[in-house]
């Protein structure tokens, strides 16, 4: 049979799909940055309607404002099944997420305190210096003369999150009736209901709050520092942590630093990882370049715990047998993840599914052979099987939760440890299985 | 005795006051001057040298509200440095927040007001009365700050603006969304788009545009070989 062909059975397409999905995290795959559309005639007559298309999405949001203007900056990047020329439309939404002015700011402060921000603070400033989940972070002094930093809510957005989703879904269901460039509608709901989700947990800065605190005192790995919380200054909308000051990875590296600064933040960075998952079983989800801040004193500092996830205990150890070029043991682990149905058969997997999914499985497992690795090496995810993963998608309903976070999470790693080229250890990962 | 200024002020507050948590209670039909004056601790009579009708007491509630809201935005640091959305938006929360305790009052009263004939033939206008020149003030820094350009007829902008107040007031009472967050984006968006329509100089475009219509219309009508001159002679051509 055609390796490059798609199984037709619907069970054989969803354990492709589950493969795919642990494998290369289609979801957040966006992080390792893709190759540019390539521009023969007809794909850039297409790509010039995908991208009309995605100007007709951006419209209709930026009417709403909003929440619906965050869904959609989420959905282009979570719905990587999306065409490119609509997720570049979408992602510009990025920039134009309405501002909190001045009455804003002063409207949520008087509903969570009763007072003013100039009340509050000795000093305040106005301008916004970074963008946070439907708000914005501002530079304050406190009382003590403490420089803090801010995080405002967007007033009333954590009330209007359902609402909101609810008209992003019909506006992308009427496309996709019209339109064969958005996935099918089903898809498109799940991802929108997890987005609904995700952000119902972002808004919520009490938890946030709680979380972080947490980390602080759990996350005891040298070198990593997180932010404590004012809670005198912190409510449901207001989240006031101390401020950081650093550089982010992208600014960082415009000061060209040294092959082994590199590979100092680049080991911390990984540990971290490694932390996270085998002793803490519990990731910081969100692995936004931005939310890695490096410090002055070859520290990092982790910041915004809006988005959380505690894993299964035995899930760090089994999802780490993954890592391995062994079929009989992939096969295994596929199954003891819930990935594929304990029915699948070894020899149906190996002449079926092995032959779509090896060119992945090379990749992936590449950084861990040897007990060290350089980043500056590692090629960008295959594409060729791109289009296959990108059909199936639409069967990871049964994905375990662990599994996603845990993509997001280390794909997110290893996109900044690409942009670092650092050489590092890299047995952490596996060292729990090993043991 | 002479009562003082704030004296009297202080019981044309209070008794306001009376009239509001009655009206929450009762309704506005079922409560009658009388009951008013009782429960601001005022005479019976005493009470219609404030008030000559229950419909003025309505009037004066938006009135203190809109005077509490001119009185608050002057106690903000440095609000003179806030952008003209900023204060418009300013203004719109503190009036309307001024007024979420009475919010039952409100409902039941902005029918009985803002549709009685005496504020549709203009004669009474709460929210103007007070706002008016506070608005033309915001939209006078604005010009002055050069972040909307002038145009002709400016002078209607502030009744505009007030126009607008009712407006919102009126979605506002309407808003059963948690945290009137529907009330919040719908003050975002008209104020966005009404800026965003001064800021553009649309209509100082559309005031010339219509301008050189009506004066090339003007040259077309007043030509003597053509237009309304020609055409009046035609006609009277025709009729002979």
């Amino acid at each position: 049979m055609n390796p490059q062909k798609i199984p037709g059975t619907r069970l054989k397409r969803a354990a492709i799909a589950g493969v795919a999905t642990a494998h290369v995290g289609v979801k957040h795959i966006t992080y390792l940055g893709r190759k540019k559309f390539s521009a023969t005639d007809e794909n850039s007559r297409q790509n010039v309607h995908e991208k009309e298309i995605g100007r007709i999405l951006i419209n209709a949001f930026t009417q709403l404002r909003g929440t619906a203007l965050k869904v959609a900056q989420m959905m282009s990047m979570e719905l990587d099944m999306l065409p490119e020329g609509i997720r570049l439309e979408l992602a510009k939404a990025c920039s134009q997420v309405t501002p909190l002015n001045r009455a804003h700011i002063r409207k949520v402060f008087l509903a969570e305190f009763g007072r003013a921000p100039e009340a509050m603070f000795s000093t305040f400033e106005n301008t916004a210096f970074a963008a946070a989940s439907l708000g914005q972070v501002h530079k304050a002094s406190g009382e003590a003369g403490e420089v803090l930093a801010v995080k405002i809510q967007y007033p009333g957005i954590a009330r209007s999150i359902r609402s909101d989703v609810q008209l992003v879904r019909g506006i992308m269901k009427s496309l996709s009736i019209s339109t064969s460039f958005l996935p099918r509608h089903e898809i498109v709901d799940a991802v929108l209901s997890d987005i609904q989700k995700q952000l119902e947990n972002e808004v919520d800065y009490q938890q946030e709050a709680g979380n972080t605190n947490w980390f602080g005192e759990h996350l005891t790995l040298p070198g990593i520092h997180v932010p404590a919380v004012y809670r005198q200054y912190s409510g449901a909308r207001v989240l006031t942590t101390e401020y950081v000051h650093g550089q982010h990875v992208e600014q960082w590296l415009q000061g060209q630093p040294c092959q082994a600064q590199r590979d100092q933040y680049g080991q911390l960075l990984f540990d971290l990882f490694c932390f996270q998952l085998h002793e803490l079983k519990v990731l910081h989800a969100d692995p936004h370049p931005g939310n890695f801040i490096f410090c002055d004193d070859n520290t990092i500092s982790l910041i915004d715990f809006g988005c959380v996830h505690k894993l299964t205990a035995d899930f760090p150890a089994t999802v780490t047998r993954l890592f391995t070029r062994d079929p009989v043991q992939l096969h295994q682990t596929y199954i003891d993840l819930g990935v594929t149905s304990p029915e699948l058969a070894y020899e149906q997997f190996e002449k079926e599914l092995l032959p779509i999914i090896s060119e992945l499985i090379e990749w992936m497992t590449t950084p861990f052979l040897d007990e060290e690795y350089d980043f500056s090496k590692m090629k960008p995810v295959p594409e060729k099987k791109f289009s296959q993963i990108k059909s199936a998608a639409g069967f990871i309903d049964d994905m375990r939760q662990d599994q996603v976070f845990f993509d997001r999470t280390f794909f997110g790693l290893l996109s900044m440890l690409r942009k670092l080229g650092a050489r590092i250890s890299t047995k952490g990962l596996l060292s729990a299985h090993r043991e | 005795m002479k009562i003082s200024k704030q004296e009297k002020e202080q019981t044309r507050r209070k008794i306001v006051d009376a009239a509001v948590s009655l009206i929450i209670k009762k309704g506005y039909s079922k409560v009658t001057m009388r009951s008013i004056a009782r429960k601001a601790g005022i005479g019976d009579a005493t009470i219609y040298k404030y008030f000559p009708g229950k419909e003025k007491l309505l009037v004066a509630y938006y009135e203190i509200c809109a005077e509490d809201t001119v009185l608050a935005l002057q106690e903000i640091d440095a609000f003179e440095e806030y952008d003209l959305q900023e204060k418009m938006q300013v203004l719109l929360d503190t009036y309307l927040g001024r007024m979420i305790a009475d919010r039952e009052f409100v409902r039941e009263s902005f029918t009985l007001l803002f549709q009685s004939p005496m504020f549709l033939f203009g004669d009474v206008n709460p929210v103007r009365k007070e706002l008016y020149s506070t608005i033309s003030r915001f939209l006078d820094e604005a010009r002055e700050r050069e972040e909307i350009p002038g145009f002709p007829f400016q002078g209607v902008l502030p009744d505009i603006f007030c126009e607008y107040v009712i407006g919102v007031l009126y979605f506002w009472i309407n808003d059963e969304s948690a945290e009137f967050h529907e009330t919040t984006q719908m003050i975002d968006l008209s104020l966005g788009l009404g800026m965003s329509l001064l800021k553009s100089g649309i209509i100082n475009r559309t005031t010339d545009f219509l301008g050189f219509m009506l004066k090339s219309q003007m040259f077309r009508i007043l030509d003597p070989n053509g237009g309304f001159f020609r055409s009046a002679s035609d006609f009277k051509g025709c009729v002979r």
